[in-house]
């Protein structure tokens, strides 16, 4: 069971690392030697330091936005009991259950009459439709179990409302909140169809649009695509081996009574 | 208490969903009551004519069954898979965590990785899998997985599935974790066996938890893209053509603004179905979406 | 230093009534309880007073200033909670001067007041400490130490005993009690204990459904309940009562088939509810001619008294019994009821008659 599910992903590091004229041959060898031929390709042939960066920076941006916006919200509903808080809640999940086919043809309009295509707002806002549901649902799980006696205790000792939150809240909420930025920033990072849509220059793509589009002279170049399939998934093998148990509480909160 | 500075903090929320939720949603009905092409300049209100279009057009109605079909099988063997895999996990062991980390790794590959990953494999005449098949004797000669109208389906069922059972399956396990371990000694004591057990006290525990695991993994394979887009582009023949995949085409590749919208909007209304349905049965059961 | 008036005070949560329409006084550096079963308002009432809540209807004024306009801040109050509240990532030491730090306090003296506070408190050796790493009791006083630092108006708080155990909680009430008489300001103090709101105030509120039942000093809450409900509520065990009639002049109460004559005539005929304490009859086992003849239906020796269940006017009826009285369940007793300390209720309204006006 653990042959198939990181199997595949072995086997792309195994053929990231061949040189090209074993690369083909069956029955499938293992490199005699360890070529990184394919990764300097990847940097000297195509401009991919330059759609890391796009991808990291639509990635951070989307991440800090969202979960600037959406700690403010997950504190409204958790520990003001506005009115509305269940009609909140059910908008926000609703949105999140929106197929970005839908929204893909409306946003691309608006894109182009706001004559933003090809840069970087123009993923970010868009990314918000599932990267704001996501942090407004993971932040209020973890927000709402914080003591609302805390917010209470900080008010009578003086504290503005938005001192309360600053000083006592938000320190709380902290590690709630990274949680909820590294799934943000994976779903970020990974987002496919709307960066598709609304780059049309490869120096605007982001990884996932690149790798897709990965053009070849003659042949497909598995080498280099495997190489760079390498290079994208490296950072998020890392985010899931140091951060899983805070990944897994993420992905869980609010879908299981704990 | 202080509702007013509440109300103030989720304005900022409002404002972003109303820019690019609410007012795409609601616009992208609008566009599909016209006949719009983009490079053509043609702009013409025609009312329900695009729906009609659609209930006659012999495509959506295949993209539609590839939908089923695709959505269907992978969210029945996720299931599946991601109950064992969460079975397995929720034992004491040593590297536990290493395992875990092991699961989450797929889901964290990005779709479109990992479809390219799954093309190399599949690959006619280099790929992995047709030798191994070759060389156990289970084929005579190779597969052509991703341009065979019988295999290439089962190719992006296969993507999908290991992509996300490990979602289904920690979601599983976070559930198994919190069913009372006392209930287990208690039927112990009552003589029960381990089928026993897991049939009277872990699925009932769980129903919940597999309704909602139903509820993301039916959603987001109804909609699914990135994968089939990449992996077979919708080929051959349009046999693996998902609506989403469907309505990307006639949007971006014909640039038909209006029926690609009535597309788009028929899945909108698919997946609000199936998300009203669960809702209502997780409801009915005194479900966990409060 | 304050005083607190609340006039006409009330709160609704969309259709429920917390409270209703209240007037309650608390007088400066008094220790006022408010006490009432859970669900009663009286946390309500605490969070109204401190600005976390805002009133639905009436005013609330700290020495002659209505304060309905001032945000908690303002207010200068201090709030002691239930839960204790301790900022979990602060020590001890920024919990207790975090209020001060907040009004910018001068650093030099925030340290001085710190520590005048943790030797007041007994903290000196804990205020490097984070609150997880105290016991119940020391957060408790960590949380005592952040009200005093303010030298706040007045001083809330909310079951601020409830989470210790049985033993500490009578240690910290006798502190609490010295902790006022030093520090001589107005403490409002919230509890659904009774014992401790009779062995802490000054004056009691009784609270029940969001109305204010009596509000007292103690001893007179005890010995002139305003209704049954507060009869009932304060005291351990309660105060009975037994279903009598009063004869057409006023001047005698039937009990069963005993007549008793009255010390004072009542304005009342017919119908009545005797209210008498569980130390307000005498049990021996020979009868007298004011005797009822009884068994006892449970016997509970508690060692500084014994406590005897009979059954009069097919009431249950608790009697306070001399620890060394010897008595098993079923044993006959007579029970002669001492009229003379008795509360008279109306049959319907519980209200005590010789209260009404």
């Amino acid at each position: 069971m653990v042959f198939y599910l990181i199997g595949p992903v072995i086997w792309q590091l195994i053929t990231s690392l061949k040189p090209n004229a074993i690369l083909t041959s069956l029955p499938p060898v293992l490199p005699e030697k360890v070529v990184f031929t394919h990764y300097v390709s990847v940097f000297t042939e195509r401009p991919f330091a330059r759609i890391i960066l796009n991808s990291f920076i639509v990635a951070t941006s989307t991440t800090v936005y969202c979960l600037a916006i959406g700690v403010l919200s997950a504190f409204a509903i958790s520990i003001f009991d506005i009115k509305g808080k269940a009609l909140f809640l059910g908008l926000v999940l609703s949105i999140s259950m929106f197929p970005p086919i839908a929204t893909v043809s409306p946003l691309y309009l608006l894109i182009r009459a706001l004559g933003i295509r090809d840069t970087y707002l123009a993923l970010i806002f868009p990314y918000a439709t599932f990267a704001l549901p996501l942090s407004i649902w993971v932040l209020s799980s973890f927000i709402s179990e914080i003591p609302k006696e805390l917010y209470k205790a900080a008010r009578v000792d003086g504290c503005t409302p938005l001192q309360a939150l600053w000083k006592v809240l938000f320190p709380l909420a902290a590690p709630g909140v990274f949680t909820c930025a590294i799934l943000v920033f994976i779903f970020a990072w990974n987002e496919f169809l709307y960066a598709l849509t609304f780059t049309t220059t490869v120096q605007s793509r982001t990884i996932p649009v690149a790798i897709a589009l990965f053009p070849g002279l003659h042949e497909v170049p598995w080498g280099e695509m495997a190489a760079a399939s390498i290079i994208v998934t490296a950072p998020l093998v890392i985010l899931v081996f140091v951060f899983q148990k805070r990944i897994i509480s993420g992905l869980t909160a609010g879908s299981v009574k704990g | 208490m202080e509702s007013r500075f509440g109300y103030l903090l989720i304005i900022p929320a409002l404002l972003t969903i109303a820019v690019v939720a609410i007012y795409p949603i609601i616009d992208v009905f609008i566009l599909s009551l016209y006949e719009r092409f983009l490079t053509l300049g043609i702009d013409e209100f025609t009312g329900l004519n695009n729906y009609l279009k659609l209930v006659n057009d012999a495509r959506f109605w295949n993209a539609l069954k590839n939908t089923a079909v695709f959505t269907f099988f992978s969210v029945s063997l996720e299931l599946i898979l991601g109950m064992a895999v969460a079975l397995f996990i929720n034992r004491p062991f040593s590297l536990q965590g290493l395992i875990r980390a092991a699961v989450l790794l797929p889901w964290a590959v990005p779709t479109v990785v990992s479809a390219k990953i799954w093309a190399w494999i599949f690959n006619t005449d280099l790929g992995i899998l047709n030798y191994a098949l070759l060389n156990f004797g289970l084929i005579d000669a190779d597969l052509n997985w991703l341009g065979s109208t019988g295999y290439a389906m089962a190719a992006a069922i296969t993507v999908d599935v290991w992509k996300t059972t490990p979602f289904a399956a920690l979601l599983l396990l976070a559930g198994l974790q919190v069913i009372p371990d006392d209930l287990y000694k208690a039927a112990s004591v009552d003589g029960a066996s381990r089928w026993q057990k897991f049939r009277h006290i872990t699925i009932p525990h769980l129903k919940p938890v597999i309704m909602i695991v139903l509820l993301f993994r039916t959603l987001d394979a109804f909609r699914v893209f990135d994968a089939i887009y990449i992996l077979t582009g919708g080929g051959p023949a349009n046999s693996t053509e998902t609506l989403s995949v469907y309505a990307y085409k006639i949007l971006f590749q014909t640039l038909d603004f209006g029926y690609g919208s009535t597309i788009a909007v028929s899945v909108f209304a698919a997946v609000m179905l199936i998300s009203i349905g669960y809702i209502s049965i997780l409801k009915r059961r005194g479900g966990l979406l409060s | 230093m304050a005083g607190i008036q609340l006039k006409g005070l009330s709160k609704r949560f969309g259709k429920n009534v917390a409270i209703h329409p209240l007037d309650l006084k608390i007088d400066d550096g008094s220790f006022m309880a408010i006490v009432g079963p859970s669900g009663c308002g009286k946390s309500t009432l605490l969070n109204l007073i401190a600005g976390l809540e805002t009133p639905s209807g009436g005013d609330i004024i700290f020495d002659g200033q209505s304060v309905l306009n001032l945000n908690p801040r303002k207010r200068d109050v201090a709030f002691v909670f239930q839960t204790y509240a301790l900022y979990p990532h602060k020590t001890v030491y920024e919990n207790i001067g975090f209020p001060l730090s907040i009004a910018r306090v001068e650093k030099n003296e925030i340290d001085k007041r710190i520590l005048e506070v943790a030797e007041l408190l007994g903290l000196q050796n804990l205020l490097s400490r984070m609150p997880r790493e105290l016991s119940g009791g020391q957060r408790q006083r960590v949380a005592l130490g952040r009200a005093i630092i303010r030298q706040p108006k007045v001083f809330l708080l909310d079951e601020p005993l409830s989470n210790l155990d049985a033993k500490l909680r009578v240690q910290t009430r006798a502190e609490l009690k010295k902790l006022h008489e030093r520090l001589k300001t107005t403490f409002v103090y919230v509890t659904h204990d009774q014992t401790e709101a009779m062995s802490l105030a000054d004056k009691i509120a009784i609270l029940k459904d969001g109305k204010l039942h009596q509000s007292a000093p103690p001893r007179e809450i005890y010995n002139n309940p305003a209704d049954t409900f507060v009869g009932g509520f304060i005291g351990s065990p309660g105060m009975n009562f037994i279903k009598a009639a009063i004869d057409a002049e006023g001047r005698e109460v039937a009990i069963e088939n005993m007549l008793y004559p009255l010390s004072q005539p009542l304005e009342k005929s017919g119908d009545i509810i005797v209210g008498l304490r569980p130390e307000h009859f005498s049990i021996g086992e020979h009868a007298n001619e004011k005797a009822l003849a009884k068994e006892a239906v449970v016997v509970e020796p508690l060692g500084s008294e014994t406590l005897i269940q009979t059954e009069i006017s097919g009431a249950q009826v608790v009697i306070r019994a001399p620890a060394d009285y010897n008595c098993e369940a079923g044993d006959p007793i007579q029970v002669t009821p001492l009229i003379e300390n008795a509360n008279f209720f109306h049959p319907e309204t519980g209200v005590n008659i010789e209260l009404m006006d």
